[in-house]
């Protein structure tokens, strides 16, 4: 296979994995603030 | 739910500086690849599947920057026993796992058209692969521990114990014979490759940074979220967990 597919193939499992945690973490920061906010019954 | 006693703390703020600072870690790293992708010169032997480095060398910096995070926030809760010192540990664990997947699988892809193979259980290799088995060990023994006291002692122990392979993979191309090149950095690459690895490095570090910082916030939430829980149950409310 040409040289361009392992490059590609390296990048894109990077940049795949990178974002996609980035976007679990986000999605589990809005969880947690929200469990935060409704735990502390509007006291924050 | 915890069993331990967790006290009542104020729900945490985010700090001002994350997600900007998230952005800007982000389009630093995008750029920074365009640059290396688009300007760097084929290499002499390996031609253009040099430009894997700039995204495995950062990478596997980042795969020994975190065991050393985790390493010196064991250190301090066992010394000092603030949980926060816990919370960092395990969030530097959590993204640190990611940073040593990666690192083995872009290996493997860079072998595969240079060494012929994709996988050979070489020094280097093995030794990252032992890393990537401790942290997922660590992250393991953390899930499955109930009572908090308990578990951050336990995890420090294995943060401090399993930091000592860090060096060992480091040096794994220098103490035994091994198909891997010795480490790339910017002394031992060819200068016109320096300034992209170097940015690459820094870019890779902000979203390190930022990665670390984030699940650190998240794991402040919900810690407070369940004293706040612990709290309700001993005043006798309605808890829902």
């Amino acid at each position: 296979m040409s040289e361009w597919f392992y490059i590609w193939l390296a990048l894109g499992i990077t940049w795949t994995v990178l974002g996609g945690f980035m976007l679990l973490l986000n999605r589990r920061r809005i969880a947690a603030e929200r469990a935060a906010r409704e735990a502390a019954g509007g006291e924050s | 739910m915890s069993t331990t006693s967790v006290r009542p703390a104020p729900t945490p703020e985010r700090p001002r500086w994350l997600l900007p600072f998230g952005v800007f870690a982000v389009l630093f790293l995008v750029a920074t690849q365009a640059a290396a992708l688009l300007m760097s010169a084929p290499d002499r032997d390996m031609g253009h599947l040099q430009k894997i480095m700039y995204v495995h060398v950062p990478t596997a910096w980042m795969a020994m920057i975190a065991p050393a995070v985790v390493f010196v926030a064991s250190v301090l809760y066992l010394w000092k026993r603030q949980p926060k010192h816990d919370l960092l540990a395990a969030s530097a664990a959590q993204v640190g796992i990611v940073f040593i997947g990666l690192t083995l699988i872009q290996g493997s892809i860079w072998a595969r058209p240079t060494w012929g193979i994709w996988w050979i259980w070489d020094p280097r290799l093995t030794t990252t692969a032992i890393l990537f088995l401790i942290y997922a060990g660590y992250l393991a023994l953390r899930a499955f521990s109930e009572d908090e006291d308990q578990r951050a002692r336990w995890s420090a122990a294995v943060g401090i114990l399993g930091f000592l392979n860090v060096p060992i993979v480091y040096m794994s191309v220098r103490w035994w014979r091994t198909i891997h090149q010795v480490q790339s950095t910017p002394d031992t690459v060819d200068s016109v490759y320096k300034l992209g690895l170097r940015l690459n490095a820094f870019a890779f570090l902000f979203l390190f940074i930022f990665l670390v910082g984030m699940r650190y916030y998240i794991a402040r939430l919900e810690r407070t979220r369940l004293a706040r829980i612990e709290e309700k149950a001993l005043r006798g409310d309605t808890v829902n967990v």
